[in-house]
């Protein structure tokens, strides 16, 4: 049994965690991550609604 | 017996009037060039840049009628010293609080005084300081466009302290609040020249007042 | 990623991969326009590239929205194929490389081990620091982490986009996760800013060619910004400068003003406040920028734009204590309107209680 974790996965936008368990060259278990938080959400709070477009299509 | 006493000397009379003129000019272009209220019908108008224009020549009136008055502060008569702004004498703390409460009803009678009374003093050292900060935020937003060090020491060093969005807030809002005084002055100098009636009013043209002996 | 041609200039490599001496020489010319040189340059520049090897280049990525490297996507003089393979050894890259996992890590860290001090750290998104900055980790070690080797190491970093130049979007107002500029999170490294919202890859260029050609970074501002590209106010440089001389403002979106290309100053247009070429070199290989194409500019080069300059749409910052809903005029209009109220109430008040004793006429 083994666990392999690939990090980071790239040609992708955005930081992408993947990790499996392989037993017997079949893999039983998976996890994914995203691995970076900037709390966009958070940062919209209190702003003029109209340029909340701005902000979210940084994301 | 009425004696005629010279309170208001030229440069203070002449610096006040000019001060009531450019602050005019100043803010209604200035007010257009922060939310433009006029509307365009041509190219060939040019309003934003006459207005600019304005703007600019009247602060420099304005710039020197304040410079004036500061070095007057320490060359003219007593009533316009220094002294005149900064509540430092124990009799000059009496005439602010005697003032503030007779303009709030709490006292019949206003502390007669000859020049100003402390609560004025106060009120145009007040003044001045957002005059300062006025010509220091102007200037600062003129050396945009305007390079040279020169230009950086009467105002740009501003932007090293704040931002160039305060910059223009605090620009734009001290209009209002010398607005606010404006409206003010020229009720309570009605007032004054209502209960003083020692031709307070006349005295800024001619710079006499008129005292009961 | 290939890592050969290391004997191979930078124009070799270009001519080998069927690029014209013309082409290239294009290419220096643009270089000389951007860099704000005379034409008596472009020999200097050429020469440069005709002798300098390919610089090493690791390109890292933190707290970002990949907009930076959409940016170099888009870059036509040279492609960006050319950019990756040719012009500099881009040996590591998370949105293009090919190896993934610790594959591509090794070719990271073989870049900071074996051309220690000659490579170039090009830094995109913010670094976050709060909470030991685990709000962002590439192979389970933290950008700050990262950030510090990778550019304590490096020739010099060179930082794109505005993100890794003072924190961008993730910095705005709250801040959630401490996101700070590369300048900010590693003490003591040599650093250029190329801030922009997404940064403009002809800057970026510029400034890799400038080092090439005179062996040292250009002339930059106190934000750490080139000179060459943030040197001059967008309203100074703006095509629709003379609408706004004329007065001629637009009001409302699609309106008449806004058909015919007039100022968008009303709009909440920030040009009066921002410094960077976007209304000569503009985006997209020269091709558009936001005020050509009818929006306002936001400042997205400068400071903290989202806190400093207020909203997007409108013309001044918010007034601190008030909504966004309010401007500093309704309040300066409303403190004015208080001040004649008072006064009218005081003359009201004073007229009713009837004129104090002393004043009455003897």
């Amino acid at each position: 049994m083994a666990k392999i974790a690939i990090d980071p996965i790239t040609r992708i936008e955005g930081h992408l965690r993947i990790e499996a368990q392989v037993e017997g060259g079949k893999v039983t278990d998976a996890w994914s991550s995203g691995t970076m938080f900037r709390g966009i959400e958070i940062i919209l709070k209190g702003r003029d609604p109209r340029e909340c477009w701005a902000l979210t299509s940084r994301i | 017996m009425i004696k005629r006493i010279y309170v208001w000397e030229f440069p203070v009379r002449l610096t006040h009037w000019l001060n009531v003129l450019s602050i005019l000019a100043l803010a209604v272009t200035g007010i257009y060039i922060g939310a433009p209220y006029l509307f365009a019908v041509n190219e060939n108008q040019f309003i934003m840049a006459k207005m600019r224009y304005v703007h600019f020549i009247s602060s420099y009136v304005f710039t020197v009628s304040f410079l004036v008055r500061i070095y007057w502060m320490f060359a003219g008569n007593k009533f316009s010293r220094w002294r005149q702004f900064v509540p430092i004498s124990k009799e000059r703390l009496e005439t602010l609080y005697g003032a503030t409460a007779y303009y709030c009803f709490l006292r019949e009678k206003c502390p007669r005084v000859i020049g100003h009374t402390a609560l004025a003093g106060v009120t145009y050292l007040l003044l001045f300081i957002l005059f300062l900060i006025e010509i220091l935020t102007g200037f600062a937003l003129y050396s945009q466009s305007h390079i040279g060090a020169f230009w950086t020491l009467m105002g740009g060093w501003l932007f090293a302290v704040m931002g160039e969005g305060t910059v223009r807030l605090v620009h734009h809002m001290i209009t209002w609040l010398i607005a606010v005084f404006v409206i003010v002055h020229i009720y309570i100098a009605w007032l004054n020249d209502l209960s003083e009636r020692n031709g307070l009013m006349s005295s800024i043209f001619s710079g006499y007042k008129s005292v009961e002996e | 990623m290939s890592t050969v041609r290391d004997d191979q200039s930078i124009w070799e490599g270009l001519s080998k991969k069927g690029v014209s001496r013309r082409d290239f020489m294009k290419f220096c010319s643009t270089m000389a326009a951007t860099l704000a040189l005379p034409s008596s340059f472009v020999p200097r520049i050429a020469e440069a590239l005709e002798k300098k090897q390919k610089p090493y280049a690791v390109w890292l990525e933190f707290q970002d929205c990949a907009g930076d490297t959409e940016s170099i996507l888009r870059a036509t003089k040279p492609t960006i194929a050319q950019i990756v393979l040719d012009v500099i050894s881009l040996e590591y890259h998370e949105t293009i490389m090919a190896g993934a996992g610790k594959a591509a890590e090794k070719a990271r860290d073989d870049v900071v081990k074996n051309q220690k001090g000659k490579y170039i750290a090009i830094v995109e998104g913010a670094i976050p620091t709060k909470d030991g900055g685990i709000y962002c980790t590439i192979a389970g070690r933290t950008a700050l982490d990262i950030a510090k080797e990778v550019c304590g190491n490096a020739a010099f970093t060179i930082n794109v986009g505005s993100c890794s130049c003072w924190g961008g979007v993730p910095s705005a107002n709250p801040n959630p996760t401490g996101a700070v500029g590369t300048g900010e999170a590693v003490s003591g490294i040599t650093y250029v800013n190329i801030p922009g919202c997404a940064h403009n890859v002809e800057n970026a260029t510029a400034t890799i060619v400038h080092y090439l050609t005179f062996g040292s970074l250009p002339p930059v501002d106190s934000h750490h910004r080139p000179l060459f590209g943030y040197g001059k106010r967008i309203h100074d440089n703006c095509e629709r400068r003379a609408h706004f001389d004329a007065g001629q403002f637009v009001r409302k979106w699609g309106d008449e003003g806004h058909r015919r290309g007039w100022c968008l100053y009303e709009m909440g247009c920030k040009g009066p406040e921002a410094y960077y070429n976007c209304p000569t070199v503009k985006y997209n290989s020269g091709t558009c920028w936001p005020v050509q194409a009818g929006h306002p500019c936001m400042a997205c080069a400068a400071d903290h734009n989202w806190d400093a300059f207020g909203p997007i749409y409108k013309r001044l910052e918010n007034v601190p204590g008030a909504g966004y809903q309010t401007s500093a005029d309704k309040i300066g209009l409303g403190v004015a309107a208080v001040a004649a109220a008072g006064v009218a109430a005081h003359a009201i008040a004073r007229a009713v209680k009837g004129k104090p004793k002393d004043e009455e006429d003897k």
